[in-house]
């Protein structure tokens, strides 16, 4: 069965940081509220170079260390399991965020497979 | 050329071979994106860019995790591969201001960790042609990559975002009408260098909600030691402006001013434009 998004820490955590303008700022929270934005695309946040194809998606690394960072920095997330790196992690974001299919849902999803937030420590 | 593709592919098989690589990922996209194109000579015009892509990563220097549930630094070594085949299409080749495309085939060094710039490193081979393929050449070469954030204090978000490309390659004209008017129709490969820089800075503050962000990009490409005939006519360098205001609701505002070398009327345009994809359609 496919991720929901739902009201859960994992898709808390997904939205507050793109959304919050003290956090990646990368969409208005008035135009996608939460309960709505679990079907907003990561290829229509702000990160996206769209004016020319000459960088090839190369930006979607750079947000994805700041997502990195942001969410365990502020949320200080456990591993869901201890085999897991910081790496294997850190490439599956970059993969979503240079996809144009990926969803904040699908965001989501991978944060709660890799992460293990304070309400399940 | 094709010691270049040679020497591509090879690299690629060993990579694909190698035993100290730890995973690999493979994605693909497709994008195309109607615009609406009015050059400083011409009526407005109907376009469509286009993007296919495919690419794949390979990390070695993977380190065991740390016996621990918290999460250290990242910090990644990774080569990866892919192609890109980009232009812009319409239905007359002498109306199009972008009269350009492009099959990108490259491998890279890759390297992330979270208090560096994000660079990468390696060979590329291009294949370049207008629309119509009248003019056609390739070039096998070596390219550099970086992204520089500025940081606002205290968030997660930057204030600007530098990127800068730059290549340096051996360049075999196979089709190419100016230079063969020139230097006859024995044309030889020759060595050229291009550069592009970006600068991404959002707007939101002083324009205003409607807008996102202003794209302003300059691209440069010079041939080194051009013959004279070459210089005097002018092919030895040519250069792009691109100036993109982005609006809410994928709208986009942009003026674009010069030549590509398989594109030598130079032209300024101004579009007004939406964009979507249609990737589904084409895989």
């Amino acid at each position: 069965m496919s991720y929901q998004w739902r009201n859960n820490l994992a898709c808390q955590a997904t939205y507050k940081i793109l959304s919050g303008r003290h956090k990646m700022d990368q969409f208005d929270p008035e135009d996608y509220p939460l309960a709505q934005a679990g079907n907003l695309k990561l290829r229509d946040l702000r990160f996206r170079i769209t004016s020319t194809d000459a960088f090839d998606g190369f930006e979607a690394k750079q947000t994805a260390l700041l997502f990195f960072r942001a969410l365990r920095d502020d949320y200080s997330p456990r591993k869901e399991s201890r085999e897991m790196t910081s790496n294997d992690f850190l490439l599956t974001l970059v993969e979503l965020f240079r996809s144009d299919e990926k969803t904040l849902t699908d965001l989501a999803a991978t944060v709660d497979d890799f992460c293990k937030f304070e309400d399940e420590f | 050329m094709r010691q270049g593709i040679a020497a591509l592919g090879t690299a690629l098989a060993a990579l694909l071979l190698t035993g100290v690589t730890v995973s690999a990922e493979e994605s693909r996209q497709a994008e195309f994106s109607p615009t609406i194109l009015s050059a400083e000579s011409d009526s407005t015009v109907l376009g469509l860019s286009y993007e296919l892509a495919s690419s794949g990563r390979r990390n070695f220097a993977a380190p065991p995790a740390p016996d621990s549930d918290a999460w250290e630094d990242p910090e990644i070594d990774a080569l990866e591969w892919g192609y890109i085949l980009k232009g812009v299409l319409t239905g007359n080749p002498d109306d199009n201001p972008e009269n350009f495309a492009e099959l990108d085939l490259h491998l890279n060094y890759s390297r992330l960790a979270l208090d560096l710039p994000v660079q990468e490193f390696g060979a590329v081979y291009k294949y370049e042609a207008d629309q119509s393929f009248d003019n056609k050449q390739s070039l096998v070469g070596l390219r550099y990559t970086a992204h520089i954030s500025r940081m606002v204090a205290g968030t997660y978000r930057t204030s600007g975002d530098l990127f800068v490309r730059a290549t340096l390659g051996k360049v075999s004209p196979i089709s190419d009408a100016a230079r063969e008017a020139l230097l006859g129709a024995s044309m030889e490969r020759y060595n050229r260098w291009d550069a592009i820089a970006l600068y991404k800075l959002p707007t939101r503050d002083w324009l205003g909600d409607f807008s996102e962000d202003l794209e302003i990009s300059y691209r440069y490409f010079e041939e080194i030691s051009p013959p004279d005939a070459v210089r005097e006519a002018g092919l030895d360098s040519f250069d792009y402006l691109s100036v993109v205001l982005n609006l809410k609701n994928n709208l986009f505002v942009a003026y674009t001013e010069g030549e590509l070398p398989t594109d030598l009327d130079e032209d300024k345009t101004f579009k007004l434009g939406w964009s979507w994809e249609l990737g589904e359609l084409v895989r």
